[in-house]
């Protein structure tokens, strides 16, 4: 499976935004299909700057798509409503829902980034 | 007896439709570790263990998981930035020295053809699937990896190109978002 389609969580049986989120299994499909290479690794980066914010969408296409294949573990995503903010990842586990919020940056700042 | 076969789709062209007897098996692209082991980078160990998921709720887990990290932080570095070039398909990393060009040809013909011509087209699920659409969708969902785009906004982009097909490319993403 090369793509994979994240769905959002629905919570209380209330109806959310129904817009899945798209990973991709490899980054380098993208670099092939759109003739567009875009480097994930910060050295490579620093040559285009302007990259940087695609190698985030990609940092959590990758992630996601390596959940997406892992067994046993349920994977959703929170968007955005209203004055909640919005959740990268949560991974059903068990009984237990773990967020994770995907950073690429150089400087994470907790209390802003990890707000949701 | 046991049949294999990465064409999953179409298995609907056999008379029976083996429901309770079909077992997916995922194979995903190398992890970190992996890709270290194939060009002798190391030692890389893999923090989480193949059946450990339960680990992930421990908050424990991922402190020591970004610890781990900084042990191992060239070898981890120098294969990450294998990964950030070349992907994570084996054929990558099979030798040392990976030639893009071949590559892209690789990753086109084995993975991305195969699935659009062979696993998608040739399957009943979509026997009318237009190949140039198909596509088109699917350069899309690359254009918008790592994101969550609106409906509206990716009909209004398939349906550009084909004036008298708007009606199909509808339809084919209401089917394709539908959860």
């Amino acid at each position: 499976m090369i793509v994979r389609l994240i769905h959002p969580l629905e919570f209380r049986l209330q109806r959310t935004d129904q817009r899945p989120k798209i990973c991709l299994s490899d980054h380098a499909i993208r670099a092939t299909q759109l003739d567009e290479p875009v480097p994930l690794a910060p050295a490579q980066l620093t040559d285009d700057p302007n990259l940087a914010t695609i190698a985030g969408h990609l940092a959590k296409s990758t992630f996601g798509g390596a959940l997406a294949d892992a067994p046993s573990l349920s994977v959703h995503h929170r968007p955005q409503r209203g004055s909640t903010a919005e959740i990268d990842y949560l991974l059903s586990v068990g009984d237990h829902l773990v967020p994770v919020e995907v950073k690429y940056q150089r400087n994470v700042d907790l209390n802003r980034d990890a707000r949701a | 007896m046991v049949i294999a076969g990465s064409s999953a789709l179409r298995i609907e062209r056999g008379r029976d439709s083996l429901t309770g007897r079909i077992h997916t098996v995922n194979a995903p692209i190398l992890s970190l570790s992996e890709i270290a082991r194939f060009r002798g980078i190391g030692p890389l160990e893999p923090f989480l263990n193949d059946n450990g998921y339960a680990n992930l709720r421990h908050h424990d887990f991922w402190q020591q998981l970004a610890q781990h990290g900084r042990d191992h932080a060239d070898a981890r570095d120098e294969a990450f930035s294998h990964f950030s070039q070349y992907g994570g398909y084996p054929f990558a990393h099979s030798t040392s020295h990976t030639d893009l060009t071949s590559l892209n040809g690789r990753i086109t013909e084995n993975v991305v053809q195969r699935m659009l011509r062979h696993d998608l087209q040739g399957s009943l699920l979509h026997p009318d699937l237009d190949p140039q659409l198909l596509s088109l969708v699917f350069s899309l969902a690359c254009r918008y990896a790592g994101q969550a785009p609106s409906h509206s906004s990716l009909v209004k982009q398939v349906n550009r190109p084909f004036d008298d097909g708007a009606l199909q490319g509808a339809n084919c993403m209401s089917s394709w978002t539908a959860p």
